[in-house]
């Protein structure tokens, strides 16, 4: 779990919150814009970039 | 019952990770050429890069899937190994930047299984008009996630070294020297110790018994307590 926590809370969350999605009116769901999809992962490559800053700029 | 060695099972798991991201990595190129250029119509025989786009794309997304979670979990097996016979010693021998890009390798791979039920969803849905540009964006963020794993992989093992590729690192191609420049001048960590006699050790810098460390599992190589280097292959 210390090695695998990142990737398993974010396997579990990531199922307990689409679990939850299904349960949305489709009335609701359907304002979501699908493209969310890829530009939330398109962002969340700077963000990682940004977050693992400590290897990029070790002294 | 020892069947094989240590090293030689987990070279095996390594090798089955990489078949499988060659398979996936094969896959998911095809489909995402085939989603961003399609082929409407063929008259005659196509080219190479017709032919290569003109793949029935929707009929990859469940290999595609299953061979992302393989991989992944092949992935995470091994990475029990890496994480102790690796990674400290790569942290030992400071390549920080060599160890920046596995991480940032584990979490691009980690967001891309994320993706891969929305992923399954539009291509299982390839008839609706409403899916095609998510579905082809998702596709080819996807492929290029997969070909940025590969080559990051790739590299990383080759920090570690190999005979059959260095040669006891003295001859590493000039291919190799420029990706490796790249990433952070990762030499094969075991080239600083292979010359050295066992008195001299005392004298090695950190990552120099980093390397050391690494080749452990070398039988060509050993520290005698004689002060003679053992070696086979009487290279001096």
């Amino acid at each position: 779990m210390t090695w695998y926590g990142w990737v398993l809370t974010a396997l579990l969350s990531a199922a307990v919150l689409g679990f939850l999605a299904t349960l949305l009116p489709e009335r609701i769901a359907k304002r979501i814009p699908l493209n969310l999809v890829w530009v939330l992962a398109w962002l969340a490559i700077p963000f990682f970039a940004w977050d693992l800053r400590q290897w990029w700029f070790h002294p | 019952m020892n069947i094989i060695s240590v090293n030689t099972y987990w070279t095996l798991w390594l090798l089955v990770h990489l078949l499988l991201a060659v398979a996936l990595l094969g896959a998911l190129t095809h489909q995402a050429v085939s989603a961003t250029m399609p082929v409407r119509k063929v008259a005659g025989p196509g080219g190479f890069v017709t032919r290569f786009r003109a793949v029935p794309a929707a009929g990859y997304a469940t290999a595609v899937c299953i061979l992302w979670v393989l991989t992944f979990l092949v992935g995470a097996y091994i990475y029990t190994k890496y994480r102790i016979y690796i990674r400290i010693p790569l942290e030992q021998a400071t390549y920080w930047k060599t160890q920046g890009f596995f991480d940032f390798k584990e979490h691009v791979a980690a967001v891309c299984l994320l993706l891969l039920p929305a992923y399954w969803f539009f291509w299982k849905n390839a008839q609706n008009p409403e899916y095609d540009a998510p579905r082809r964006m998702v596709t080819v963020f996807l492929a290029l996630a997969c070909w940025f794993l590969f080559i990051v992989g790739h590299v990383l093992n080759n920090s570690r070294g190999s005979h059959h590729e260095h040669g006891y690192g003295r001859h590493q191609s000039q291919a190799a020297h420029i990706i490796v420049g790249i990433f952070d001048q990762v030499p094969d960590l075991r080239r600083h110790v292979l010359d050295r006699r066992s008195r001299d050790l005392p004298d090695s810098l950190v990552h120099e018994l980093a390397g050391l460390h690494l080749a452990s599992g070398d039988k060509s190589f050993g520290v005698g307590t004689g002060g003679r280097p053992e070696r086979r292959g009487g290279q001096t």
